[in-house]
């Protein structure tokens, strides 16, 4: 049996990673500026997490303007939806010690 | 009980409101409102998640709600819908109005919300089912109106849209 480790993905369990994923699972859709207050995050480390995520099809980015300000908008893909579930498996796996009874 | 006239077709069905003096009236106000309601619902939300940044899909609500409409329609059309107890007030739509709020209860992941979606499915059926203005009636208040049902209940609708705005607009 393969430890629970083993299921953990790097490109996900990075921890602000991690919290734009749960943040963009919970909503159809989040903006670049409140993901930026909800995460304690400068504009320059957003950009490069959400780059991360972007590449792996984790997640889909738009921009586009609310009325002449220009807003960038990130949705969660399937794929990132799936990874997002086995990140969480195996934590849960982790926590309830199954692994070590 | 099992009418055979129907003189306004499946408008007669819709809705409910067979003993209404212009059930098609009735229909159409329904086939009209709640539509409407429900774009206006998603409009409302897709501007409050530009401002605040973040928005839930309201699709589910939205297709719910139309679905049960739709369902209603087809069901007056092949004449399914007979008349009972929930079926001649002219209420019946309240109902899917009712569950397409436990949808967007769901959706928003708000225990508040499925509260209010539980309250107003009560409320939903007591109007159904009661004619609700014999309450008014009672206490001196002459309301000979059938409509007065579909003013309490719009108005604890509306009341609610109204705090909702109002907490949300304070966060």
């Amino acid at each position: 049996m393969s430890h629970p480790i083993q299921h953990l993905e790097d490109v996900v369990h990075q921890r602000f990673r991690l919290g734009i994923l749960v943040v963009a699972e919970e909503a159809s859709r989040v903006e670049f500026g409140f993901l930026k207050d909800a995460l304690g995050l400068t504009d320059g480390n957003l950009s490069r997490h959400l780059q991360v995520l972007e590449q792996a099809g984790y997640v889909d980015i738009q921009k586009g303007y609310r009325g002449r300000r220009p807003r960038t908008w990130i949705r969660i893909t399937k794929a990132g939806r799936r990874a997002l579930t086995r990140e969480l498996n195996a934590l849960q796996e982790l926590l309830s010690g199954s692994v070590t009874r | 009980m099992l009418l055979s006239f129907r003189p306004y077709g499946w408008l007669t069905w819709f809705a409910g409101g067979f003993f209404l003096r212009d059930p098609a009236v009735v229909s159409v106000y329904w086939l009209v409102a709640l539509p409407a309601g429900y774009v206006l619902s998603a409009l409302y939300y897709r501007r409050r998640a530009d401002a605040r940044g973040i928005g839930g899909s309201v699709w589910p609500y939205a297709l719910t709600g139309v679905g049960l409409l739709g369902f209603l329609v087809v069901a007056s059309m092949v004449g399914r819908l007979q008349p009972g107890d929930l079926f001649v007030r002219g209420l019946t739509p309240l109902l899917t109005i009712a569950l397409g709020l436990f949808v967007l209860a769901w959706v928003e992941r708000s225990f508040a919300l499925g509260l209010f979606a539980a309250a107003f499915l009560t409320l939903a059926l007591v109007v159904n089912l009661y004619d609700i203005e014999n309450l008014f009636q009672r206490v001196g208040m002459g309301v000979p109106v059938p409509a007065i049902s579909l003013m309490v209940s719009g108005s604890v609708l509306l009341l609610a849209g109204v705090l909702s705005w109002n907490v949300s607009r304070r966060r």
